[in-house]
């Protein structure tokens, strides 16, 4: 027993940090290649998986080590281009991956309970456990063309995961939107790790070689501007931001639980994770931060107004989620100059408590879709504080956490965020960006008195006023039930719907179901107070847990991060209570308006139709891209198709024509049958050839 | 092992002998013979695989009877000869070629009923002419092999294909033969250049001494940068006129739509797979390691062909309902990546554009094989017609996906690892070109899963039942579930899209060091062009006025 520990204490975590990506590919096999034999029991070996690779996690937290790079394998070696597997376990990679593999651990649990009985359960675990190891790959490769392999894997895993319910034809479109939309991303990724690969020195795109003072200042200015807005560009795609954030909405047509970790807690942070792990690179250019910054706050305002009349749980949740990695994406725009490391950590920060708390609002609500036997239209149900009282309260705890009240998490990552906004405006004062900084502060306070507002909204519309549960007569209900396959000869189709079955509706949701939602909501509640890297509660921190915003110090262990300005901690009790103030009165309207029958919403929405229905309709957007993209793209498919019939092709057939043409007029004539003839022309073809040996 | 490589190559030959010359075979003992046939050949291949030492430049197996061996008194002449080698470019190509044969027999397995014994001995026929075709260490060889694998297909198009059979399958022959009788040209000139102007006045028709050989010419001196008719150039443009066609270039792809509709399955597979790849091995082998300066002058112009080649595919493509068709222009579109990475001159590129070979064989002919088995159980290939196969047959819907996203390079799968060093090698090269090109890996997603989307997901829809074919009438339950043979045929193929994707380091290594040779050719090349601006009244070499043995040698050769 001794012998085990002495090499428990001996094991390198750094060394051996390839278990975790690996635990759950190889769980994620299994599930797969055992389904036959495993059926309902396939989630065992992947939750195994999943949960061995947080324990290793927890130790690599321990054990980082920003300068190593520990090579595993070798992968692509083509001339010139070599891209070995290499992880790199500095601050931030721990970070993310511990928070990776405990939110997926989480999930996967409670997918348990919320995926029992589909037919397809052995596959939604084998793709589960397959994106747990893209996503921990894709923050642990010390390489940009291995992240971005990783990058696409989690891509991959999401199509696949949002078209789960694949005769659900709402489902499949969506999962193409999400590849396809992803893609373009992934264009300007290929294009920025195109470019680095001309500029570096040997043709290296490992972070070591090209986050380091000399290779950075060595960058073509062309380089310096236009790497960054590419590698931008990546994360609008894969973190949802305008202008190409609208495949996430949509997304939520895939399982509730993918919903909470793919399409809020992990993937769509992949994008933040790229701007702030190439934060030394990005800060080359501050125009380029800038436009990251007005990005974010463009795209939280948009979709959090979206999210103020949407009906549907889950698309709140999903404007919500856009709208906070707008947050996390000001705040990595704030980061210039002096203040940089300060805001990256700031962003970070709010990514990591986002995690928890989204990830707990999208399994409560899974657990509400559960109980009213798939139902998510808010207009069908309510009140279900008494029938539900675990998911009741642990909703609350997240949407508290969300509209940032304290000492829920959300406050202190928020505020963080804010506070780097206004030391941003007076950093870049000098560049003239000052006001741009101070008006996305101001826009960034008004977005988080909306946040409290429809969280809140949901909130009193699913669990008080009157209780009422679904029922096929409501009138907003559809015709036909998505997906219940009417017609189709499915074996299964029809019974989709029902595999949450009815039976029980409107009951709480089964123990492994709740035990996540409670962990998570322990998590949401403290996260903020415990790891917070705001110094203002720093005594009350000290005295409670012994730490002091320990995020922070780990977070200043990640390669490259030492060439970025430090900064001051600021306090500003203006921020704090200016925001706490709008969330309290967000959460105060919603609470007029929908806690109990009120007539003021409908009345708002008369009063001002236009921008109601704009809203509702997602200031049609989606619209206009069809249109705009889509429709055009289809209408030069549809040209091209016209060209290569009626004009390549006939010009081809019209020249294989010409030979037959010419022989018809021109040369049919000397075929005329006659030996004479024959014998005229062969003799005198003998001359000229006689004629032409003897010229030469 | 020299001796297994003829073997290897001569061995489905005899196959297709036995499949004519036997009596009465009925439809089950003639698959079992092709079925054998295939399977020996791509177990010697295997073999050869296993000894092909990695790093070598020279051709291995070198199969080159001297005079009196064997008895083949005329194959020993000394300018033309019967050899056979395998190097780095051709390896991966020739066992693509013994493996897609094997699907193409599962494919035909149950397809194919009428004339059988025939049918798999064209198919035979074809493959010995595409294993000697890139075994071929012979110019000659080379160009009679270029020729032969015309024939077999010609009448698998013609005689089993769909309605326009005959349409297409002329359209095909003529199509091809016409640019490869310009290919002969190009390869008499560069024999004639090279016994004309050598040192030692050497004839030789072996392609690494010719190879070697015209390296050394003082081609910079005769060159004009800019001008089209130095003579570089030329031969390059007459040798491109064959293996554009093949690859095939925009604008020269109509053929390409029309044979694949009509052909059979197993048609599709090996001309998408292997004979698409003829071109592209034309030109690596011939324009690009014979006349690396032409490459050079008109890289600008290939360059261009081959991103619009990109583009316009995968648009067209994308307007297309018939499965077939799209996956047809989806070549036109990939096969413009290969030749961009050609043309990236570099070698990045280069070895991107060679492995990209092979993984579009894989993908491509994966594909093809999908469309083969719905086409056998619907009778249509329209996408508006099938629809939601997953529940119906799970097995299709999984390969379906798998070689629709190697197809889209999905990074972890095989096209990744060709398309992405072929656009990096081509962004150092012109940034213009590689952002146009990149666009073709998003439009690539779209039409490839947009079929997906079509025929994968979403609820069942299949046509109304035919009385003909279907056991009970009117209900599908007589769809027979994926066979043995659909799936042997398919499931290597799978597996190699994976392992490529996650191994590449195996398939590289053995390219490397042929690649590497036409790269520095390129390179020596391109650094003398610059230099030959203010030498150019140094006469050029007048190629009529070569001596008329070197002439007549092959032309005397030809069938």
């Amino acid at each position: 027993m001794s012998d085990f520990f002495v090499r428990v204490s001996h094991f390198s975590f750094v060394q051996n940090v390839w278990m975790i990506p690996c635990l759950p590919l190889l769980g994620a096999l299994i599930a797969a290649l055992g389904a036959r034999r495993l059926r309902s029991s396939s989630h065992v070996p992947v939750v195994a998986g999943i949960v061995l690779a947080f324990l290793v996690s927890c130790g690599a937290l321990f054990s980082t080590n920003p300068t190593e790079a520990p090579r595993v394998a070798g992968w692509l070696s083509i001339s010139n281009l070599e891209v070995p597997i290499e992880f790199r376990v500095d601050g931030l990679t721990t970070m993310m991956l511990s928070m990776v593999t405990f939110v997926s651990s989480l999930v996967a649990i409670f997918a348990v309970g919320y995926m029992a009985g589909d037919p397809g359960y052995p596959r939604f675990f084998a793709l589960i456990g397959l994106f747990v190891f893209s996503m921990t790959g894709l923050v642990l490769s010390n390489n940009y063309l291995l992240t971005y392999v990783f990058w696409e894997g989690v891509g991959v895993c999401s199509y696949l995961l949002i078209g789960y319910w694949h005769t659900r034809p709402a489902a499949a479109t969506a999962a193409l939107k999400a590849f396809l939309v992803n893609r373009i991303g992934d264009f300007g990724f290929a294009l920025a790790i195109f470019w680095l690969w001309a500029v570096v020195p040997g043709h290296d795109l490992s972070y070591g070689n090209i986050l380091n003072g000399s290779t950075l200042a060595a960058l073509p200015e062309a380089a310096k501007l236009g790497i960054p807005l590419l590698l931008f560009w990546a994360a609008t795609a894969k973190s949802a931001q305008i202008p190409l954030y609208v495949w996430l909405p949509d997304a939520m047509e895939g399982p509730t639980p993918v919903s909470a970790l793919i399409h809020a807690a992990t993937m769509v942070t992949a994008g933040v994770y790229l701007i702030a792990r190439s934060m030394p690179l990005i800060a080359l250019a501050p125009g380029v931060q800038v436009l990251i910054a007005v990005t974010g706050c463009a795209t939280a305002l948009l979709s959090a107004s979206i999210a103020l009349t949407q009906n549907d749980l889950k698309r709140v949740m999903a404007y919500s989620t856009v709208s906070q990695l707008g947050y996390m994406f000001m705040g990595l725009g704030a980061g210039v100059s002096d203040v940089a490391q300060l805001a990256v950590v700031a962003a970070m920060f709010h990514l990591f408590t986002h995690a928890f708390f989204k990830a707990l609002l999208f399994l409560a609500s899974g657990s509400v879709m559960h109980a009213m036997g798939d139902v998510i239209d808010m207009r069908r149900f309510g009140g279900l504080r008494r029938r539900l009282p675990i998911t009741h309260l642990t909703f609350a705890v997240g949407g508290l956490a969300l509209a940032g009240i304290f000492p829920f998490a959300g406050f202190f990552s928020k505020d963080e965020i804010l506070l780097a906004l206004k030391s941003a405006s007076h950093s870049a004062a000098g560049q003239g960006w000052g006001w741009v900084y101070l008006l996305i502060y101001w826009v960034a306070l008004v977005t988080v008195l909306m946040t409290a507002f429809y969280t809140a909204r949901a909130y009193f519309m699913t669990f008080w006023g009157p209780e009422k549960l679904p029922s096929p007569d409501d009138p907003e209900a559809p015709r036909t039930e998505p997906g219940s396959g009417h017609g189709d000869h499915e074996p299964h189709g029809a019974s989709q719907d029902e595999t949450h079955g009815h039976d029980h509706v409107g009951e709480e949701s089964p123990l492994v179901m709740t035990l996540p939602l409670v962990i998570l909501a322990v998590c949401a509640l403290l996260a903020g107070i415990v790891f917070g890297p705001t110094p203002r509660f720093e005594v009350l921190a000290r005295s409670i847990f012994g730490l002091t915003h320990p995020f922070e110090h780990h977070l200043q262990k990640t390669f490259g991060w030492e060439l970025l300005g430090h900064g001051e901690h600021g306090f500003d009790l203006a921020t704090a209570g200016i925001s706490t103030v709008g969330g309290l009165l967000g959460i105060g309207l919603a609470c007029w308006f929908y806690a109990t029958e009120s007539s003021i919403p409908g009345w708002l929405a008369t009063r001002f139709r236009s921008l109601y229905e704009a809203s509702f309709n997602k200031f049609y957007v989606d619209e206009v891209y069809d249109w705009v993209v889509v429709k055009a793209t289809w209408a030069l498919a549809r040209i091209c198709e016209f060209l290569d019939i009626y004009l390549v092709d006939q010009l081809v057939i019209g020249i294989a024509k010409l030979p037959r043409k010419l022989a018809k007029d021109l040369l049919a004539g000397y075929q005329n049958g006659l030996i004479q003839f024959y014998a005229a022309v062969s003799a005198l073809g003998v001359a000229v050839l006689l004629f032409i040996l003897l010229l030469f | 092992m020299a001796t297994l490589l003829a073997i290897t190559v001569l061995l489905p030959l005899l196959g297709s002998l036995v499949l004519i010359l036997a009596p009465r075979l009925d439809r089950s003992a003639a698959r079992n013979i092709a079925l054998g046939c295939t399977l020996a050949t791509m177990a010697f291949s295997l073999i050869l695989l296993a000894s092909f030492r990695t790093g070598v430049l020279t051709p291995q197996f070198a199969f080159e009877p001297q005079a009196g061996t064997y008895g083949l008194r005329w194959l020993a002449r000394p300018d033309i000869r019967f050899a056979f080698g395998l190097d780095g470019l051709s390896l991966w190509l020739f066992l693509l070629t013994a493996l897609l044969m094997i699907t193409a027999v599962m494919s035909s397995w149950e397809a194919i009923s009428e004339r059988a014994p025939l049918y798999y001995a064209f198919l035979l026929a074809l493959e010995t002419g595409l294993l000697g075709l890139f075994a071929s260490l012979d110019v000659v060889l080379f160009y009679i092999f270029f020729e032969f694998t015309l024939i077999p297909l010609f009448f698998l198009i013609g005689l089993w294909g769909g309605p326009e059979r005959q349409r297409a399958s002329i359209m095909f022959f003529l199509y091809t033969l016409a640019g490869s009788l310009l290919t002969l040209l190009g390869v008499i000139a560069l024999v004639v250049v090279h016994y004309r102007y050598s040192p030692a006045n050497v004839l030789t028709f072996s392609i690494p001494e010719l190879t070697r050989g015209l390296a050394t010419l003082p081609w910079p001196r005769w060159h004009e940068v800019g001008s089209w008719s130095s003579p570089q150039v030329l031969i390059f443009l007459l040798l491109l006129a064959g293996f554009a066609i093949k690859v095939p270039m925009f604008p020269f792809h109509t053929w390409l739509p029309l044979a694949h509709v009509e052909a059979p399955t197993a048609g599709s597979i090996i001309l998408a797979g292997v004979l698409l790849k003829v071109g592209s091995y034309g030109l690596l082998r011939f324009n690009m390691g014979m006349t690396p300066l032409g490459a050079v002058s008109l890289f600008p112009l290939l360059a261009t062909l081959a991103v619009i080649g990109i583009i316009y595919g995968a648009l067209v493509a994308l307007a297309q309902t018939d499965m077939k068709r799209l996956v047809a222009y989806s070549s036109v579109s990939h096969m413009g990546f290969v030749v961009l990475g050609m043309f990236a001159l570099n070698s990045t590129g280069l070895d991107g554009s060679v492995i990209q070979m092979v993984n579009h064989g894989l993908t491509t002919g994966a594909l093809f094989a999908c469309v083969g088995v719905l086409y056998e159980r619907y009778h249509t290939r329209e996408m508006s017609e099938v629809g939601g196969i997953w529940n119906r047959l799970p097995i299709l819907a999984f390969f379906f996906i798998l070689s629709a996203l190697g197809s889209a390079a999905l990074p972890g799968l095989n096209g990744f690892v060709g398309e992405f060093p072929i656009l990096v090698g081509m962004f150092s090269e012109s940034r213009r070109a590689a952002v146009l090109g990149g666009t073709g890996m998003i439009l690539g997603a779209c039409y490839l899963l947009w079929m997906i989307l079509k025929v994968v997901f979403g609820p069942l829809r299949e046509p109304a039942a035919d009385h003909e074919h279907a056991g009970d009438g009117n209900d599908h339950a007589a769809v027979r579930p994926v066979g043995w043979h659909e799936i042997a045929g398919l499931a290597p193929l799978m597996a190699l899209i994976v392992l490529i994707g996650v191994v590449p380091g195996p398939f590289l290594d053995r390219i490397r060091p042929s690649s590497g040779e036409i790269d520095k050719n390129l390179q020596s090349q391109r650094g003398s062009s610059t230099v030959a601006v203010a030498t150019t009244t140094i006469p050029l070499p007048n190629i009529t006025a070569a001596p008329r043995n070197a002439l007549k040698a092959p032309q005397g050769k030809r069938r």
